[in-house]
């Protein structure tokens, strides 16, 4: 899909506020690090109006709101809840830290948050009394921003929507050859399946063809193979000129003859001379030898027969430098150009509301201490992000079931249930899953062809099982962390980095028995783009007060958000799915 | 003489033919000179009963039975061999495993076709 001059710019706002955010964190870390508190390393950091403009556009427009102007209370406000949502983050996520792009969305649903039609009707509801202006705008800032970092999973992307919009492009770049050259098609990622075939590395190989029951072999280079493993060029394509002075013959990989001794040329012919190279022990001899550099052909004939099954190629360097009769060069130089893939998430919205008699809310108030509408309205927002994981995973399960991204696991290792298999103990036999869980990995980075990490998810029973992986060296448990119903939990964490995280059984994504488990190997993106799941913000979850109904008080939620599997189709078939069977049995 | 009748094709391959004329205790009780000199066996003459398993994989991709490290090709009906009805139970339950884990019976055991597929 075409990419326009709106959408690139747009991409580029979203690029230049994660930059101006990722420098933030940066500054604001080291300033920690020295021994500041939260308010004063943002303070050492944007003392003046000039420094000021260094923060993300996000941040400035929360400290631009009136409720914070003079109000220091408020923006330290907003601070903590920055500390609050990255402690949270790494408490949920194996001590790491958030990426800069989940800090970013952060920022910019607060201000999206400050902008939204929706949240200045909530204050509206207030008594507009100064005082609650200075402290319910800061709550609500701080709690948007901490609530963002604290749900975020490394995963699942949350893109910068700076300007709140309900569509936000979505733009991966990739570099790719410009032109059919070598091993490569116009197209090709450079740094993709193809990445290390024949393309600029100006030394080539070229398969020769035996010439029917001589021992001569020939080769008339072409600037395209037909088989990039076998080395045969394409004769369809244009001749492919090259030096001489430079040209190898090759057998069995070994140099055997070269027309070096000759000195450079670039036209004419060169003759090529044997070099007395032995190959298992029979010293190999040429009778004649010639690369034409006007025919662009190489032949040469060998004194006796090549043992069978020998290979001979001419190893070459093409000549750029080349001119036709017109003075016009014969080879173009391969190049490289920037491809943008651009597909779009959309953001729809969701709200719900609660209402409460006047009589039994006063009564939870005046009994338990409780706000009736804000316990409801706190599991509401919990819920829907809950939901949307539960989307997003049944999602990719489905996709890579269906698609047969899934590698199977005998807990057993072939042998028959009951048999005690060569096992000491339970760690040893679920430790076996390590392999699969590499192979696992691996597929996901030649498939996405990112060279990220992988996380793991797990139900219930795959959890219990895994967990005991923490008997050994590679994997320790995440201290404080437990399985519930309510939330994807990181429990473990392998020492290269990857994380296990509970997905409750319940959820009916992975299914489980006493005996069986499936679990999923999930791609954590190298670029926060490039994850199985992205989403955005464009009115973050807002809590509305809703006085329509006599003798009840209601809050309404409203939010607005982009949750999709990753629309570059590649990305989100990150995931294979592995089904243990024979599992030790449990309950 | 029930007896010999059902053991008579397989013990008449054990001695290599030799059944065939022999008496009915020679059949039953054969010498072990008998069986060491005996030619190859062929087990197609066999009527013991038959354990392997003939499955069809209409899954979308291919996998190795974990037991018999049998490779189930996709749309094919492999037949699995089977040494014992342990082992012929193990690979039941294993196909059955799979086919729960996945929801569906993408695994199925299936008669013996008249031409196979696929033999390992």
């Amino acid at each position: 899909m075409p990419v326009s001059q709106q959408e690139m710019k747009l991409h580029q706002e979203m690029q230049q506020e994660v930059a101006r955010t990722e420098d933030f964190l940066a500054g604001y870390q080291k300033s920690k690090t020295a021994g500041n508190n939260v308010e004063q390393a943002f303070d050492s950091m944007y003392s003046n109006a000039e420094a000021t403009q260094q923060l993300p556009d996000s941040l400035r427009m929360i400290f631009a709101h009136a409720a914070f102007q003079n109000n220091q209370k408020g923006r330290d406000h907003v601070l903590d809840g920055l500390e609050f949502g990255l402690a949270e983050y790494a408490k949920c996520n194996g001590g790491d830290t958030p990426d800069s792009t989940l800090v970013t969305a952060a920022f910019c649903e607060a201000a999206a948050l400050l902008g939204s039609k929706e949240f200045d009707s909530a204050l509206d509801s207030l008594s507009h009394a100064h005082h609650e202006q200075l402290s319910v705008v800061p709550e609500m800032v701080s709690v948007t921003i901490s609530t963002r970092l604290s749900t975020g999973l490394p995963f699942m992307t949350q893109l910068a929507n700076p300007r709140g919009s309900n569509e936000v492009p979505f733009l991966i770049a990739n570099i790719v050859a410009g032109s059919d050259f070598g091993g490569m098609l116009k197209g090709d990622r450079l740094d993709g399946a193809k990445a290390g075939e024949s393309y600029v590395f100006n030394k080539r190989l070229f398969a020769m063809t035996k010439v029917g029951a001589t021992n001569e072999y020939t080769v008339a280079p072409t600037t395209k193979y037909l088989d990039t493993v076998a080395k045969t060029p394409n004769p369809a394509a244009n001749a492919a000129p090259f030096l001489g002075g430079r040209v190898v013959i090759r057998v069995n990989g070994i140099a055997v003859a070269s027309d070096q001794a000759g000195g450079a040329l670039n036209s004419g012919t060169s003759q090529l001379n044997g070099l007395r190279a032995k190959i298992a022990g029979s010293q190999i001899d040429i009778s004649a030898g010639v690369a034409d550099l006007d025919d662009h052909e190489i032949s040469v004939t060998f004194s006796a027969a090549l043992p069978a099954n020998a290979v001979v190629h001419a190893e070459l360097i093409f000549d750029f430098e080349r001119k036709d009769n017109s003075k016009n060069p014969i080879l173009t130089r391969p190049d490289s150009e920037i491809a943008y893939e651009k597909k779009s998430i959309f953001a729809v919205p969701s709200s719900a509301q609660t209402y409460i008699s006047v009589d039994a809310q006063t009564q939870m108030q005046n009994e338990l201490g409780l706000s009736p509408q804000a316990a409801a309205m706190g599991q509401l927002q919990s819920k829907i992000y809950l939901e949307e994981n539960y989307y997003l995973f049944y999602l990719l399960a489905l996709q890579a079931r269906q698609a047969g991204r899934v590698i199977e696991f005998d807990y057993a290792r072939g042998a028959d249930p009951g048999i005690a298999a060569s096992y000491n103990n339970t760690a040893d036999g679920i430790a076996f899953i390590n392999t699969t869980l590499r192979a696992a990995a691996l597929n996901i980075r030649n498939h996405t062809l990112d060279n990220g990490s992988t996380d793991i998810i797990a139900g219930d029973h795959a959890c219990i099982l895994l967990s005991v992986l923490a008997e050994s060296d590679a994997f320790d448990l995440v201290e404080g962390a437990s399985m519930n119903n309510g939330n994807v939990t990181r429990i473990g964490k392998w020492v290269d980095g990857r994380g296990l995280y509970h997905l409750p059984t319940q959820a009916a994504i992975l299914p489980e028995s006493p005996t069986t488990a499936t679990i999923m190997v999930i791609a954590r993106g190298s670029r926060p783009e490039l994850n199985p799941c992205v989403g955005m913000s464009a009115v973050p979850p807002t809590f509305i007060e809703l006085n329509n109904k006599a003798f009840e008080k209601g809050v309404g939620f409203y939010c607005r958000r982009a949750v999709d599997v990753n629309p570059h189709q590649k990305y989100a078939e990150g995931v294979w799915l592995i089904d243990m069977i024979n599992l030790p049995q449990l309950g | 003489m029930t007896k010999a009748k059902t053991g008579g094709a397989a013990s008449a391959a054990s001695v290599g033919g030799v059944a065939a004329t022999s008496t009915e205790s020679t059949a039953t009780k054969p010498s072990l000179e008998n069986q060491i000199s005996a030619p190859p066996v062929d087990s197609t003459a066999s009527t013991a009963p038959v354990l392997d398993l003939w499955v069809l994989n209409s899954g979308v991709k291919a996998i190795t039975e974990s037991r018999t490290r049998t490779l189930l090709a996709v749309d094919r009906t492999t037949q699995i061999k089977i040494s014992s009805p342990k082992v012929r139970a193990t690979v039941i339950r294993n196909l059955e495993q799979l086919n729960h884990l996945a929801g569906a019976e993408y695994l199925k055991v299936v008669d013996q076709p008249p031409i196979l597929d696929k033999v390992e």
